[in-house]
């Protein structure tokens, strides 16, 4: 199968049709994905990193990718693999502290700029959990199955996240009072 | 309440992202595609050599025939790294960062000394160790070829302030060697391929900066910490993407530095391959 097929006429795309290409994947899905892991590691340009390796790595694996059920469940899976072993090596090396500069956030996203901010400040697993669930559509279990811990720590990190992003939010509400 | 403030800026982000050129994401995962393949291929070689030579060992031929052995590859030394003693002439291979990152391997002339990277300088005297023959010298030049993790920034007013730079790519290892103080561009940027790969050429040159003393260009977890050379040394670097690693080769030298030892330099650089070990 040739690796630049178009779409079949008359049939709406969708991961299912059988010549969909990673260009085609590409266009449906990576704004979506940029946006899901920029809630989840809190930096544009590390999530913009993350996502393109991704589509490098869905490009590399060839025909493999292509038989993939779900693509973009795969990509995700792929970015935030990368984020952790990023983050692994960060923490291995102590010599020298690193002073990392956060990449500016998206112009025009001034309106939401709170929402964000406020998922910084949640601790990595809370922030995670709720960007997957809410941003993602994924469920506890793709949750727990994704970031490889128990669904009860899903559950549990979905509830606080979800307790300690209103209680910032309504705190910014406060402020701007 | 929550919930709904977090679709809405999903929505809206979605709206603003920026979306690269696919062709090259593509293009970058065919040559990783390739690569993998060249490496597969070579271990299968191997495995037919290796069994051929298994069964001609255990096959008792007819006539004492001659094998010829397999073609060796030219002789590769692993680099020694920080020894500060004087390199024999030939192929040395430098590791750059961990097993998953690409090596390098540079054709050093006769002379050269091993720091973190070769380079080579006059004060040598009978009896003078190469460390003490640097206290002597009156020119310099080096090589280094880094996997960077930190660069300088800033206006010098703090002890240590840096940008992290590991896996960002090579726009933000270009960006953070530009940006860097005391450095300045002598040409604008330039895009190419180098060593058989997408590179961004750079011509930099070392200034001096009223009130900054810093001493630290960049660290690599491998090198260390790198520092500056005297003000006025030149640089050429290059910034390669080297199948999604980024690798810096750097290449520097004093003012008044021999044009021998600067065309030298040039020869090695230009000598440089990169490959991935199995």
């Amino acid at each position: 199968m040739a690796e630049r097929e178009t779409l079949s006429m008359g049939a709406p795309p969708s991961f299912d049709a059988p010549r969909i290409t990673l260009a085609n994947v590409f266009q449906l899905s990576y704004r979506r994905l940029v946006v899901q892991l920029y809630a989840v590691v809190g930096d544009l340009g590390e999530a913009e990193d993350l996502v393109q390796e991704a589509f490098v790595r869905a490009s590399a694996a060839g025909g493999r990718f292509r038989r993939v059920d779900n693509p973009e469940a795969w990509l995700r899976r792929t970015a935030i693999n990368l984020h952790r072993n990023r983050w692994r090596k960060m923490r291995n090396f102590n010599r020298v502290r690193p002073e990392l500069v956060r990449s500016p956030d998206l112009p025009g996203l001034e309106d939401h700029v709170v929402v964000i901010e406020a998922l910084r400040k949640l601790p990595e697993g809370q922030r995670e959990a709720l960007a997957l669930h809410y941003l993602a559509d994924q469920q506890v279990a793709q949750i727990a199955e994704l970031l490889g811990v128990a669904e009860g720590t899903v559950k549990s990190r979905l509830m606080r996240g979800r307790e300690a992003l209103a209680a910032l939010l309504s705190e910014e509400v406060d402020n701007d009072d | 309440m929550t919930e709904q403030q977090l679709r809405e800026f999903a929505t809206r982000a979605e709206e603003l992202v920026t979306v690269p050129d696919f062709g090259e994401l593509d293009r970058r995962g065919r040559n990783l595609r390739r690569r993998r393949h060249a490496i597969t291929a070579g271990v299968a070689a191997c495995l037919l050599v290796l069994g051929a030579v298994i069964t001609a060992q255990n096959v008792k031929p007819k006539t004492q025939e001659p094998v010829e052995p397999p073609e060796l590859p030219a002789k590769v030394t692993p680099y020694p790294g920080n020894t500060m003693s004087t390199l024999d002439e030939g192929t040395y291979e430098l590791m750059l960062g961990s097993s998953d990152s690409p090596v390098a391997r540079v054709t050093v002339p006769r002379g050269w000394n091993a720091w973190e990277g070769p380079n080579h300088f006059d004060g040598h005297a009978p009896g003078r160790v190469n460390e003490d023959a640097l206290g002597h010298a009156t020119w310099y030049v080096g090589l280094l070829v880094l996997e960077l993790e930190l660069v300088a920034r800033g206006e010098c007013d703090a002890v240590l302030n840096t940008v992290g730079v590991s896996e960002k790519g090579t726009s933000a290892v270009v960006r953070a060697i530009t940006n860097a103080p005391r450095l300045e561009l002598k040409a604008p940027a330039e895009r190419l391929t180098k060593f058989g790969h997408p590179a961004v050429h750079l011509r930099l040159e070392i200034v001096a900066k009223a009130g900054c003393d810093r001493d630290f260009l960049f660290y690599s977890a491998r090198n260390g910490a790198i520092g500056y050379l005297e003000d006025g040394s030149d640089i050429e670097a290059w910034v390669v993407d080297v199948d999604g690693h980024t690798a810096v080769v750097w290449g520097t030298w004093t003012p008044n530095a021999p044009s021998k030892e600067v065309r030298d330099l040039r020869a090695m650089i230009d000598s440089i391959e990169f490959a991935f070990k199995e």
